[in-house]
């Protein structure tokens, strides 16, 4: 049986409670979210908290707000399961929705936070391209008070947040998007459920009115470099003029080229190059399927 | 639970949950699993260890309903829910529709994986009781049968769901 080691356990009742037992306590205290990541890694020995904080009696954390006027709020404490069930975020931002069905499996998605996804910060994550390409901001509370980043600020590494010490994410904004906007995130993993992105892409288009061409577009990778990638390149392929066939290969091709994936136990650079050419154009296509020229 | 004014380590943790209808109340240490709980401390090893960390779905039970690895949920986190494990399902000696329809269907072969396939099944069929072969494949997507009789099993869910309509479990 695989069994933890001990540790020191809190259930604050509080953010400033939490935040306390975090800058307070021993060598390594951990949030304790979903814990779908954490305890795995536990017993596997990668981390070894001297502390977990479990923050699940914390009031706030959960909600999902919908304002025409001010965008969306998502709790960070909000599961994957919750974000796969509200008819909410499937209307609003259906990006962040497909995200979240493709992730784990159904008892995985039943624990997992988007807190979680994202302060683990794995170059994988499902939950960071789509909220990158919805331009939304990733709030958190510390010992300096509240703050808020673009979620695509919020990675400095393979696994590591720009988060200090005793610092909780605490929700995610999104803004309010046009009417003529629409994202897609596609993903290949080596099976078709419960496994990490071999290649994923979020893709995010604003079109104009009469959707035949692209006014804004997001688009971020995962699994393709050290951090989910923004190809900012690949987004401004798409700008300016028409939107033709040849447009959507060029900025697929555009795409290969702006990532560095690496040969891992997963899949090889090569493949993984090819998926993305192949994934990116198939977003685009299905974006643009869905929104037929007016 | 009794509610602590201000944050104190908890290094044993009073728990009350039902377990297959049934009140439980233990103090637990935060570092035991749910599953190490549930097989060691109530003695109800039906639910299985395979990987321990929540990629082969033996764990697999539901707490309040939805779908859960218990290998990766401290037990001390499931205060004031509601678990079913395999051993909740029959009723009186008389197995519940989806056990019988595995057996029937021959979907258990070394039955290591059978515990866990049977609580995602059951999980799907309360909320879809009509689903499609689609739906039963990603309802289970999180289960894996190294006999690999996956058929059989997706027949014996679609076939569940049929004997369901006639008596509800």
């Amino acid at each position: 049986m695989k069994r933890l080691d001990p540790f020191l356990y809190f259930e604050p009742q509080t953010l400033a409670e939490a935040i306390d037992i975090l800058v307070g306590t021993g060598k390594n205290p951990h949030i304790l979210a979903g814990g779908t990541d954490l305890l795995v890694r536990m017993k596997r020995s990668d981390l070894r908290p001297s502390a977990l904080v479990n923050i699940k009696r914390i009031d706030g954390l959960k909600d999902i707000r919908h304002d025409p006027q001010n965008g969306l709020h998502i709790g960070s404490m909000t599961t994957i399961a919750s974000l796969e069930q509200s008819e909410t975020i499937r209307s609003e931002v259906a990006v962040l929705w497909q995200a979240a069905a493709s992730l784990g499996a159904p008892a995985i998605r039943t624990l997992a936070t988007i807190g979680g996804n994202v302060g683990r910060a794995s170059p994988a994550s499902d939950m960071f391209p789509a909220l990158i390409v919805l331009d939304a901001r990733v709030i958190f509370e510390g010992p300096g008070g509240r703050k808020e980043l673009a979620a695509e600020e919020v990675c400095s590494g393979p696994g590591a947040t720009c988060l200090g010490p005793g610092e909780i994410i605490t929700g995610f904004s999104v803004p309010r998007h046009s009417n003529h906007a629409k994202g897609v995130y596609l993903k290949i993993g080596r099976r078709a459920g419960l496994d990490l992105a071999v290649v994923g892409v979020a893709v995010w288009l604003e079109l104009s009115e009469n959707h035949r061409e692209v006014r804004k577009a997001r688009i971020a990778l995962p699994a393709v470099g050290p951090v989910p990638l923004r190809a900012r390149k690949t987004e401004a392929c798409l700008l300016s003029g028409r939107l033709t066939p040849e447009r959507i290969l060029e900025a697929s091709r555009c795409a290969v080229e702006e990532c560095s994936p690496i040969n891992d136990i997963r899949a090889s650079a090569a493949y993984r190059k090819e998926l993305i050419s192949v994934l990116t154009r198939r977003a685009i296509e299905q974006i643009m399927e869905s929104m037929p020229p007016a | 639970m009794p509610v602590k004014k201000r944050s104190e380590n908890l290094s044993r943790v009073t728990v009350h949950m039902t377990v297959n209808g049934k009140k439980v109340e233990r103090e637990i240490e935060p570092h035991k699993t749910l599953l190490e709980f549930l097989r060691e401390d109530l003695y109800l090893t039906g639910t299985k260890e395979g990987c321990g960390q929540g990629d082969c779905g033996t764990c697999t039970v539901q707490v309040n309903g939805r779908p859960v690895n218990s290998c990766l949920v401290l037990a001390v986190n499931v205060d004031g829910h509601d678990i079913l494990t395999i051993e909740g399902l029959a009723r009186e000696g008389r197995l519940h529709p989806i056990q019988q329809q595995f057996l029937n269907k021959g979907a258990v072969q070394c039955g290591f994986c059978t515990p866990g396939m049977i609580l995602s099944s059951k999980t799907l069929l309360d909320t879809k009781p009509h689903p499609t072969e689609q739906e039963v494949k990603a309802a289970l997507s999180g289960n894996l049968c190294r006999c690999g009789n996956y058929k059989k099993i997706i027949d014996a869910v679609l076939s569940a769901s049929h004997h369901l309509k006639e008596s509800p479990g």
